[in-house]
């Protein structure tokens, strides 16, 4: 299998993407390998048959080609297994995908290609498709701050971002309102930062002075 | 011997991976921290090195599972490390666009030295590209489209002395309040020193 960075190799969200947990099953007896299964830390080995969580990164270096990879069997997380399509098929839009996992398509993504059945990426597919519309609705709803509720993944929490500034801009513009230049972010962002680091410094200092 | 489960486990890794995101949204420099990745490479890197040579030696395959750990647990360090030094510049170009060619002093204290020659190399390059054009267009100007040439504007802090382009100086102090052209004082209002009154 080929390593893929998507969308670069310096995707911080990749980056997290990758560092989730996918249950495996140890093929053979792997050496040394022991410390990877927290629970029974006292064997140096891992055995034959044992199943470990393992980070999605290693993994993924392990498969290096097309042939399975002869030290792990990699299992499909519970959450794109057939309960959770069952749900799916119902009314996608009931899950909280954020709750089952923040990046529920990335990781399906990868997910999808140790699946033989071809079940993961149907099943992320047609999530993604039956959720559009609801996603639509709530972007056009602008005057909705609470986005917690919404139960969204990583992905459907950027796209709301955007959908709901763009229709917000659309609105100010059919309204005529005058421009407003803002302090940009970045420097009310640093005062607080500097504020907050003067409070601490001040906190320390007081503390000082009390115990002299 | 380099403790491994220490760093494939949530206790180490992970929390390293959730600290770098935190750092590059603060342009904090925690060099302590990449100086810890750096090192990990290394013994990494050794470790794997003896083991190469060992198994020229003995032939014995029980030692590949671990190399291939390893090994992926190198690129992995490498991969997280670059992405952090990368995120930052790319932090440091916003810097550029929104607060223009000069460093406060406590955001060049948290950058590297290469970190301060990229941002001017940066600030150089742009520069000659603006000056380019005929009479120099700033590109970093009017990011919203202007909608008055003049507009009124408030002082959040005193400044002191404002030269404009018209040759009239005013005096920026606390809670004065001007009507001044907005080409003027458009990277004063980014930089939190005015505020634009909107009626």
């Amino acid at each position: 299998m080929k390593r893929t960075y998507y969308p670069n190799y310096f995707s911080i969200e990749d980056i997290f993407v990758t560092q989730e947990k996918i249950p495996c099953t140890a093929e053979q007896k792997l050496s040394k390998l022991g410390f990877l299964d927290p629970s029974s830390s006292d064997s140096i080995d891992l055995q034959a048959g044992q199943n470990v969580e393992l980070p999605l990164w290693y993994i993924l270096q392990v498969q290096t080609d097309k042939s399975r990879n002869q030290f792990y069997k990699v299992h499909i997380p519970d959450i794109y297994k057939s309960t959770y399509g069952e749900i799916c098929r119902a009314d996608a839009t009931a899950i909280d995908l954020g709750k089952l996992n923040k990046y529920f398509y990335e990781f399906g993504r990868y997910v999808a290609a140790f699946d033989r059945n071809g079940f993961v990426g149907k099943m992320i597919y047609e999530t993604c498709r039956s959720r559009m519309k609801y996603l639509k609705d709530l972007c056009n709803n602008i005057n909705s701050e609470t986005r917690n509720d919404h139960k969204l993944d990583y992905i459907e929490l950027q796209l709301f971002e955007v959908g709901s500034k763009t229709n917000r801009n659309l609105y100010e513009w059919l309204q005529k309102n005058t421009i407003n230049i803002k302090t940009s972010e970045m420097v009310i962002n640093h005062r607080k930062r500097r504020r907050a680091l003067m409070e601490a410094e001040n906190a320390v200092s007081a503390s000082q002075r009390s115990q002299s | 011997m380099f403790d491994y489960s220490r760093s494939c486990c949530d206790t180490y890794h992970c929390g390293s991976i959730h600290k770098i995101r935190e750092l590059i949204l603060n342009i904090i420099s925690q060099s302590e921290d990449l100086r810890a990745v750096l090192e990990e490479i290394n013994v990494a890197f050794q470790e794997n090195h003896q083991a190469a040579l060992q198994y020229q030696e003995t032939r014995d395959k029980t030692i590949f599972p671990m190399i291939g750990y390893r090994h992926a647990l190198l690129q992995r360090n490498v991969r997280c490390a670059l992405a952090y030094l990368y995120n930052r510049l790319l932090k440091l170009k916003e810097v550029r666009w929104h607060l223009g060619p000069t460093l406060s002093a406590d955001v060049k204290e948290a950058l590297t030295e290469p970190e301060i020659q990229w941002f001017n190399n940066y600030s150089k390059l742009l520069a000659n590209y603006m000056m380019s054009y005929p009479n120099g267009i700033n590109l970093t100007a009017n990011i919203k489209p202007p909608k008055s040439l003049y507009i009124e504007v408030k002082c959040l802090a005193d400044h002191g002395k404002l030269e404009l382009e018209s040759g009239e100086v005013i005096l920026l102090q606390k809670d004065s309040i001007h009507y001044l052209p907005s080409s003027e004082c458009e990277q004063l209002i980014r930089q939190g020193i005015l505020e634009h009154i909107i009626n």
